[in-house]
Order: structure tokens, then C-alpha cells, then sequence
């Protein structure tokens, strides 16, 4: 997972050299950002990592990864399309986009329980879905840089499953628990254009 | 100033109001839909037990002798004589003539509902019946007669991992039953809340008692809850000691009820006029020279692992064992010197794999390491236990050593294993336990 991390900041950064050349509508973007999770759950972080490149129609495609603490600990990886008012520095755009939830849980969150008896349950996560929709708006783009603030709703997913013992009045035995993870949250972003 | 034939409200206004309540609609429905999408919800899909009830009356009627059936989920063993009497848990007991070691066969089931514990006294059987305690005549294992109930007396039978029975009703069955829930994550499952559910398994022997002139108890384990003592039937509960007078077999009546401070207590080993009583925490010695009101005399405390009990004269055996509801990360033996019963003192510590049941016979000891099998040592020098011989089987819990034959109930049946000459011990019988 590292690994992939610093690819794609490799990435970013030969996209965000490339733009600081020409315009700032380029065929390759390069965005990087913090977003606040609110959701049932509480409030919670997130940092991503995006690439996109220019289509027709003011549209424009992107693949991202990012890092979610959102109740546990995930790796969102992405496509996403997004659809701009026009072509000006300053703009609003739509966005809409989905991939894979990887689950990259803790130490602690593979190790769940402990209760007053001081035993670990392991966990077995599994990775599903990640969706994500809004709007947004270009802001204070000057040398081909410059902010985008988004707001939109986000939703992961994710699964786990462990061991338990159930109890039948005077003995018990093995079960397993398998859990199915929904979680829609509102996201505020604040990103920079490389 | 207004002409005639000009609407009262220009097309421009019109449109501005019905573009601002068009917008005010709009985040309204944004507004509902995304507090719809905010929900956090957990799919949880998980097995359970659910209790299916019957009368006082349909249970007692219950209570009987049936053809032999296989056995699936053995508990305590009680040896009376050349019979094996083996719980199954919750349903009754397999009655088991192993008067032929290499061929024994299984008699008879009796049908007792809720019987986890079981002690024999003469023709008489003692088991618990949930919350009462059944008096069974098994002259003829194969035609027996309830000979008593007496209600009441096991009230802690009556719940069970915080579960609480309809007082008027006695759960006769579990039923296991898959289920799927959707819930809002979090609630009831945080991360705080232990997710490991505590094992009360009860699974153990009867208690080793002594024989009093006339009439002959069985002989148990390490593991009961139920023992003989003389003409004394004593019980414990997680922290309580019951006296049963057994003077008149057929007929066994409550005498007194003493509160165990401790807590804790799994097991109860009498022996000549002394009750060892296991907890999670450490063994306690009782003086029952007052058969019917035992006093304390001493302990010796551990850390909080399951702890199975034998002694004679001189040491106590304490198996120490972590996993499943056994907390901890002790396997061990510890031998300790009882010759001060006030003040017991511990000799050594042997380092075992997952020990459960053990057993004392003269200068052999018995024990049951979990999945290594079972560990036949030479004991006349405590402090310097010899490994004699290792019997492999699979996940051994249980075992009574008695005249040369060691009952050993291991994962997949119960073995007879003849130990005539302790290095050379091999397994003479078997009852598969069947898991279907």
C-alpha cells in the first residue's frame, strides 16, 4: 500500500510540473486534498490523491486514492468523472465517481474485543464498494495552481467477520459473525490543483 | 403606472418566485435525501441459540430410560461399579457396561432435560434437572424409576449468559437459528464492548467420593460439580455450597445452603473429609469433619485461569488452563503441599500444553493436556513428576482413573484405556461420539 502511495505522488508531481508550463486547463491534473467526514458514526478524515485527464464537453476523468479513517480504516481507490460550467479559471463543476473500498484496518481493529477478560478476537476484513457525488468549485488559480472546494456525499463500504462463541444455556459453541458495513457520510473538501 | 390588459404580476416576478421556491424545494429534497444517505448501517448476519420451553410437568414426565443413542456432546463422567455414566449436556446420561474393556457397550440413555451434573450413591442416581435436583432409581439401568424431585435448589440453572428463563416454564432445548439483522453500526457492537462471548462450558467429571459402610458411591473426576461424600451430597454453584443428607439413598433432603465468599467456584473434589473446591482464582480447602456445615480452612490463590482439582493425603494437583471461557495464558500443573491445611504451600509448576481433566491413582497421575493427548506420570516424588507415557488423542478434557482403566473423553470418543503397566498403557476400548 505504501508503494502505491508514493506512486502516485510521483505521478501527481510529473502531471503538476507538466502544468506549471501551460494553461491551466491541461490535459493532465494533479490534485491533492483533505476532506471532513460527517456521518453517523462522528466526524472523521480523509486524504486523497487524484489524476485526471480532459475529455470533451468540458468533462473530465480522474483516478484516485485515498486515505479514510471514516470507522475504519480504508483505501478508497477510484474513477471519477467530472463535468465543468466552463472552461474559466473560476468554475463550478459536478462530480459523480466509484471504485473499491480496500480495507486496511488497524492493529487494534483486526484485534477487536477484550471486554474485562483481556482476549482478542481477530478479525478477517474484507473490501467493498466506494461511491462518491457532488459539486464543486475552482478557486484562486493563478500560474496554473489553485484550490477546489467540494461538498458532496461519500459512501463505503466493507465487511468483517469473526470467530464467536454462542452459549445454549450450559455450553456453547463456534460461530462465526459475519457483519456488512454501510456507511454514507457528507464530505467537505478542500484540495490543491499540482 | 399600470396599464390596462397588463397582469397584475409581470411574467419576470412570476418567474423569480417560482424559480426561488423551486430552489427552496429543491434543497429541501437535497436536504432529505442526503440525511437518508447519512444513515450508517451494519448488516449482521450470525447464529444463535434460541430456548424452546416446556411445562415443569412434561419435564418430569420426560425423565426416563430410553434405547442407547449416540453420543454427541458428552459432559462429566461418574463410574459406579462397572458402568459409565456420561452426561450428554442438557439431555440426560448415556449409561455405559464396560465390564468388558475392549468391547464396552452403551446400555441405555436416561432422558433428564437440563442435566449437567450427576453423582451415584448405591442403586441411586443424583442429576441436576435444570433448577431441582431428580432422585433415579437405576436398579435396572434399562427400566428406571424417578424416585424424587427436589425444586429449586440449582436457582442459578434457572439463567445463563444473562439469559433469564420464564420462572413457570423450564427450557428443555436450544435451537440454533441463523439470522440477519440490519442495525445501525455501532449499536451494540462498539469497540468497547467485548465481542468475545464467555463459554460457560460445563463441561466436567464427578467428584471423587468415599465409599460409607452399606452403601457404595461412585467414584468421578476432577472436574464436577456434584460429590459424594459419605452419606453427604455436596454442590456447588458459582458461589455456594449445598448440602443434600443422602443417609436414606431414595429419598436425599436438603439440608443447608453455605455462601462461598470467593466466587468463582467450578469444582468441588471431596476427600476424606476434606472438599477442594476449584474457582478461577484458586483452590479452597474445606473441613467437612461437621458434615453438614463445612468450615474453611485454606487456599491457595492463582492467577485467574480454569482449575480442576484432585488431592491425597499430602499434595493437591491444580491444572491451570487458558482459552475458550478460561482466561489467561497459564497451562500449567502446579503440585501443592496440603500437609498444612491452613496453609498450603506451593512445591512446583509444570509447564503443560492445554491441560483439563486429571486423575489420581495411588502413585500415577493422570491428565488430560488437551490436544497432546493423555499424560500418564509417576508421581510418588511431587516435586519430581516422571512423563511414564503419552497417549495421543485428539483434544482429551476428561478422566477418571480407576482400576487400571482410565476413562478418557477425548474429541472424537471415550477411550478405556488399560494402564496395568503405566509405561505400556494402551487404549483397550472405544465409544465413538458421534457429531452428527
Amino acid at each position: 500500500m505504501p508503494k502505491l502511495f508514493l506512486l502516485l505522488i510521483a505521478v501527481c508531481d510529473f502531471w503538476g510540473a507538466g502544468a506549471q508550463s501551460t494553461s491551466r486547463w491541461e490535459k493532465l491534473q494533479g490534485s491533492v486534498g483533505l476532506s471532513l467526514l460527517n456521518g453517523q458514526s462522528g466526524v472523521s478524515g480523509r486524504l486523497g490523491l487524484e489524476a485526471g485527464y480532459e475529455l470533451p464537453s468540458r468533462f473530465s476523468a480522474h483516478l484516485g486514492v485515498a486515505l479514510d479513517y471514516y470507522y475504519l480504516r480504508t483505501v478508497p481507490v477510484f474513477f471519477e468523472i467530472q463535468r465543468a460550467v466552463s472552461r474559466q479559471p473560476q468554475h463550478f463543476f459536478a462530480y459523480a465517481g466509484g471504485g473499491m473500498n480496500l480495507a486496511w484496518p488497524t492493529q487494534e481493529e483486526r484485534n477487536m474485543g477484550g471486554g474485562g477478560w483481556g482476549i482478542a478476537t481477530p478479525v478477517a476484513h474484507r473490501s467493498g464498494l466506494f461511491t462518491q457525488i457532488g459539486v464543486g468549485r475552482t478557486m484562486g488559480k493563478q500560474s496554473g495552481r489553485g484550490f477546489v472546494l467540494r461538498l458532496g456525499h461519500s459512501f463505503k463500504s466493507f465487511s468483517e467477520t469473526y470467530a464467536e462463541r454462542i452459549w445454549n444455556g450450559s455450553n456453547s459453541d463456534e460461530a462465526s459473525r459475519k457483519n456488512l458495513y454501510q456507511l454514507g457520510m457528507l464530505e467537505c473538501s478542500l484540495r490543491y490543483m499540482l | 403606472m399600470q396599464q390596462f390588459g397588463q397582469p397584475l404580476c409581470p411574467d419576470n416576478i412570476i418567474n423569480r418566485i417560482s424559480m426561488q421556491i423551486s430552489r427552496f424545494l429543491l434543497s429541501i429534497v437535497a436536504a432529505m435525501v442526503l440525511s437518508s444517505c447519512l444513515k450508517d448501517e451494519v448488516r449482521q448476519q450470525y447464529t444463535f441459540f434460541r430456548p424452546v420451553y416446556k411445562t415443569r410437568a412434561e419435564v418430569r414426565s420426560e425423565a426416563k430410560s430410553t434405547l442407547p443413542v449416540a453420543i454427541a456432546m458428552p459432559g462429566k463422567l461418574f463410574i459406579k461399579g462397572s458402568y459409565v455414566f456420561l452426561n450428554e449436556v442438557d439431555k440426560g446420561i448415556h449409561i455405559i457396561d464396560f465390564s468388558q474393556p475392549s468391547s464396552p457397550k452403551n446400555l441405555a440413555f436416561l432422558k433428564i432435560p437440563g442435566c449437567v451434573d450427576m453423582a451415584v450413591r448405591g442403586h441411586f442416581l443424583y442429576a441436576d434437572c435444570y433448577t431441582d435436583l431428580v432422585t433415579i432409581d437405576i436398579s435396572d439401568p434399562r427400566q428406571v424409576t424417578v424416585k424424587k424431585f427436589i425444586e429449586g435448589v440449582f436457582p442459578h440453572r434457572r439463567y445463563s449468559n444473562g439469559f433469564v428463563a420464564d420462572t413457570n416454564l423450564v427450557i428443555t432445548e436450544w435451537s440454533r437459528v441463523d439470522t440477519v439483522v440490519r442495525m445501525k453500526a455501532g449499536d451494540g457492537m462498539s469497540w468497547n464492548n467485548p465481542r468475545v462471548f464467555m463459554a460457560g462450558d460445563l463441561r466436567s467429571q464427578g467428584a471423587m467420593s468415599s465409599a460409607s459402610p452399606g452403601v457404595a458411591n461412585g467414584v468421578g473426576g476432577s472436574m464436577a460439580r456434584f460429590g459424594l461424600l459419605d452419606d453427604r451430597l455436596y454442590t456447588v454453584s458459582w458461589s455456594d455450597l449445598k448440602v443434600f443428607n443422602t443417609s436414606d439413598p431414595s429419598n436425599p433432603a436438603y439440608v443447608s445452603t453455605i455462601g462461598l465468599a470467593q466466587g468463582d467456584i467450578e469444582t468441588i473434589f471431596p476427600y476424606r473429609n476434606r472438599l477442594f473446591l476449584g474457582s478461577q482464582t484458586g483452590m479452597f480447602i474445606y473441613d467437612a469433619i461437621n458434615k453438614d456445615n463445612p468450615r474453611r480452612m485454606g487456599q491457595f490463590t492463582h492467577a485467574r485461569a480454569c482449575d480442576p482439582v484432585v488431592a491425597d493425603d499430602t499434595y493437591a494437583y491444580v491444572t491451570l488452563r487458558s482459552g475458550n471461557r478460561c482466561v489467561g495464558n497459564l497451562n500449567q500443573l502446579d503440585v501443592i503441599d496440603i500437609s498444612q491445611l491452613t496453609s498450603p504451600k506451593l512445591v512446583k509448576t509444570y509447564s503443560l500444553k492445554g491441560p483439563e481433566g486429571l486423575s489420581k491413582d495411588g502413585s500415577l497421575l493422570f491428565i488430560c493436556d488437551g490436544s497432546d493427548g493423555l499424560k500418564i506420570y509417576d508421581a510418588a516424588k511431587p516435586e519430581n513428576l516422571v512423563l511414564l507415557k503419552t497417549i495421543a488423542l485428539s483434544d482429551t478434557y476428561d478422566v477418571i482413573a480407576w482400576n487400571r482403566i482410565a476413562l478418557t473423553v477425548a474429541k472424537d470418543g471415550i477411550y478405556f484405556i488399560d494402564y496395568s503397566n503405566p509405561t505400556q498403557a494402551f487404549v483397550a476400548g472405544k465409544v465413538v461420539i458421534s457429531k452428527s
